[in-house]
């Protein structure tokens, strides 16, 4: 791995868990866990749309990692885990279909395979069916938090393409 | 870049179905919110769950080892309307709220909310 | 470089995993006992396992306690006079002995004959006459309890009921087990005797409900961590007599009739589940003026008092967590 790239995926990391530390104080919008704004989402796209699948990777992973440990919250590792991973691979195929200027509707889908990955952990370490009737009211969340990040990280690419001509 | 459109066409569709069936599946959920969800219990055993709020008004008779209670479900409310118990504890107690479940001691019956909702526990209750 | 960072990775990966091994799901057991329903609900990993051995715990006091099991402990001090008994029942015994003391004798674990006699006990509920509660009064003194190592022994006529302490008792062992259990979020409810281990698995206080006495409703709400909570009210067991008029279940050992001291109920926080039950009685027993005095006097408890004309009376102690839901006015004292 060349040294620059290093730096730059480490900058992306870097800003990612500043994002994921800076959401953190914001109170949660509804009492309901698992429905968050996952802003740190945004570098994650921008990765995906930028750099190669496994270093887009690299981003994600280390920042979940290392946000679970910088929050005290080990407890839902297991879900961000799986929730990324979901979200990650969807995400690097449906790349190949949309292009830039539609980069949100990449991120919605993300966001839903997120929430899916999230569900499937829930169900496996409660053990009850029940709480999949609640993935619904995830995925609407989702689909909401998707849109934004999306476009988002939509306008940060196209901002930097243009400084960069 | 003709196939890319197609694609996205089809994304949209996906989109708009997975959408649509969520929000069909968070009304349903709303709707069937824990909180208003009742369980009926004898001798440790959940003869029934109720979604209270759109259940119709009709009376449930629970035998017991010979001993009966009358459950009344009846506007959104359920309540023990008659029992053969000597105590008639649960019939006083009257209709469910919040944590407290109604008891019937002698019958072994327990009437109580999946979800608690505001409280976890209720000090001092009528059994 | 690239392998130092893999490898870091999975490291971290593997430290994270196993830190994560907590769990935050819910073990419920909930079963009859001493006469009333009881739930207990405990969080993390050992939870299953120390909320069943709660369960187990309770049912064996149960058959130490009871006044109705022929072979109990307390039965057999009933009907022989003398018995050799349990440690427990010779603990609980002669802490209701000195709670007794402490209160004045307005607990007293000898009612029982009066308690029978007014049907609370069987649900045939009656009124005696004043001649019978006389005549019953006479053999009511928990101070001729006698205790020697092993061996418990009563004059003829007196009896023992540990129906005020029994679930105290209970629960302090209850809330033992979960902690040897290491664990650190349960409720204990045996029967609206309530013993909050911990906090919420969500580090937020657990939220007591304390039942209004004048509706269904809870009259407010206590936020509570690690302590018992217990309420006594005229309203649990009562039944409207002949001439009209309203006779509850907590007896004064002084008149033999249910207490009129002008409260409907009595709720005690603290840290020991047989004071606060122990209490809750004895000050339902004394009125809102001795038992605030008695508050003055011993500390180490906080009460929510709820009087004949609907006023709240609470310690400053519990004031900051304590939220009224009702109308009715609050004092703090």
């Amino acid at each position: 791995m060349k040294i620059r790239k290093l730096a730059e995926l480490a900058l992306l990391t870097a800003i990612a868990l500043i994002i994921f530390v800076v959401e953190l104080q914001i109170p949660p919008l509804t009492p309901i866990p698992g429905i968050k704004p996952g802003l740190a989402n945004i570098v994650t796209m921008y990765a995906v749309y930028r750099y190669k699948a496994r270093e887009s990777a690299l981003v994600l992973f280390a920042r979940i990692i290392l946000g679970a440990m910088f929050s005290g919250s080990m407890m839902t590792i297991l879900y961000s885990l799986a929730g990324g991973i979901f979200c990650l691979a969807g995400m690097l195929l449906l790349k190949k279909i949309i292009p830039q200027n539609r980069m949100w509707l990449c991120s919605i889908f993300g966001a839903i395979l997120h929430n899916c990955g999230q569900m499937l952990v829930a169900v496996l370490v409660t053990g009850t069916l029940m709480i999949v009737s609640y993935l619904p009211v995830l995925i609407l969340s989702g689909c909401i938090a998707g849109a934004f990040t999306g476009v988002c990280a939509q306008l940060v690419c196209s901002r930097l393409d243009k400084q960069g001509k | 870049m003709a196939e890319n459109k197609k694609g996205i066409v089809i994304l949209y569709v996906i989109l708009a179905v997975i959408i649509v069936l969520s929000v069909a599946g968070t009304v349903h959920f709303l709707s069937e919110n824990k909180k208003n969800t009742v369980e009926i219990i004898c001798d440790g055993v959940v003869v029934e769950r109720i979604n209270l709020p759109t259940e119709q008004n009709r009376t449930i008779h629970i035998e017991y080892g010979g001993s009966y209670n009358t459950i009344e479900i009846k506007d959104g409310e359920i309540f023990v309307s008659e029992a053969d118990c000597p105590d008639q504890i649960c019939v006083k107690t009257g209709k469910l709220k919040g944590g407290m479940p109604i008891v019937c001691l002698p019958n072994r019956l327990v009437i109580r909310f999946v979800d608690s909702g505001e409280v976890d526990a209720v000090a001092g209750q009528a059994a | 470089m690239k392998k130092l960072i893999s490898a870091a990775l999975t490291a971290a990966l593997l430290v994270t995993l196993l830190c994560s091994c907590e769990d935050a799901s819910p073990h419920n057991t909930d079963f009859f006992a001493m006469d009333t329903y009881m739930q207990i609900t405990a969080y993390g990993k050992n939870g299953d396992k120390a909320a069943n051995a709660c369960k187990v715990e309770v049912q064996r006091l149960e058959k130490l306690f009871s006044v109705t099991d022929e072979n109990s402990d307390i039965s057999k001090i009933n009907s022989n006079g003398t018995a050799a008994v349990n440690t427990d029942t010779v603990d609980i015994i002669s802490c209701a002995k000195e709670m007794g003391d402490k209160t004045g004798g307005a607990l007293d674990i000898t009612v029982y004959p009066v308690l029978r006699e007014w049907g609370f006990t069987t649900g045939e509920y009656r009124i005696p006459p004043q001649e019978t509660i006389n005549s019953l009064l006479a053999s009511v003194d928990y101070s001729k309890i006698e205790i020697d190592g092993n061996n418990v022994s009563v004059p003829q006529g007196v009896m023992l009921d540990l129906g005020a302490v029994a679930k105290g008792y209970a629960s302090d062992k209850a809330a033992e087990i979960m902690r040897e259990n290491d664990v650190t979020s349960a409720l204990i409810n045996l029967g609206g005797n309530i013993t909050a281990i911990g906090s919420n698995p969500d580090k937020s206080p657990w939220r007591i409900g304390v039942r209004d006495p004048f509706s269904a409703d809870n009259i407010g709400v206590i936020n509570v961590t690690d302590k018992s909570v217990v309420t006594s009210g005229s309203y649990e067991r009562c039944f409207t007599g002949e001439d009209g008029r309203t006779y509850h279940h907590i007896i004064d050992p002084e008149s033999g009739c249910p207490a009129e001291s002008g409260l409907v109920s009595v709720t005690v926080v603290g840290d020991s589940g047989l004071m606060c039950d122990a209490l809750s009685t004895a000050l339902f027993v004394m009125g809102e003026e001795k038992a605030l005095e008695y508050h003055a006097e011993n500390g180490g408890f906080d009460i929510i008092i709820i009087t004949n004309d609907k006023r709240i009376v609470i310690t400053e102690g519990i004031a900051d967590c304590f939220t009224n839901l009702s109308d009715l006015p609050v004092e703090v004292r």
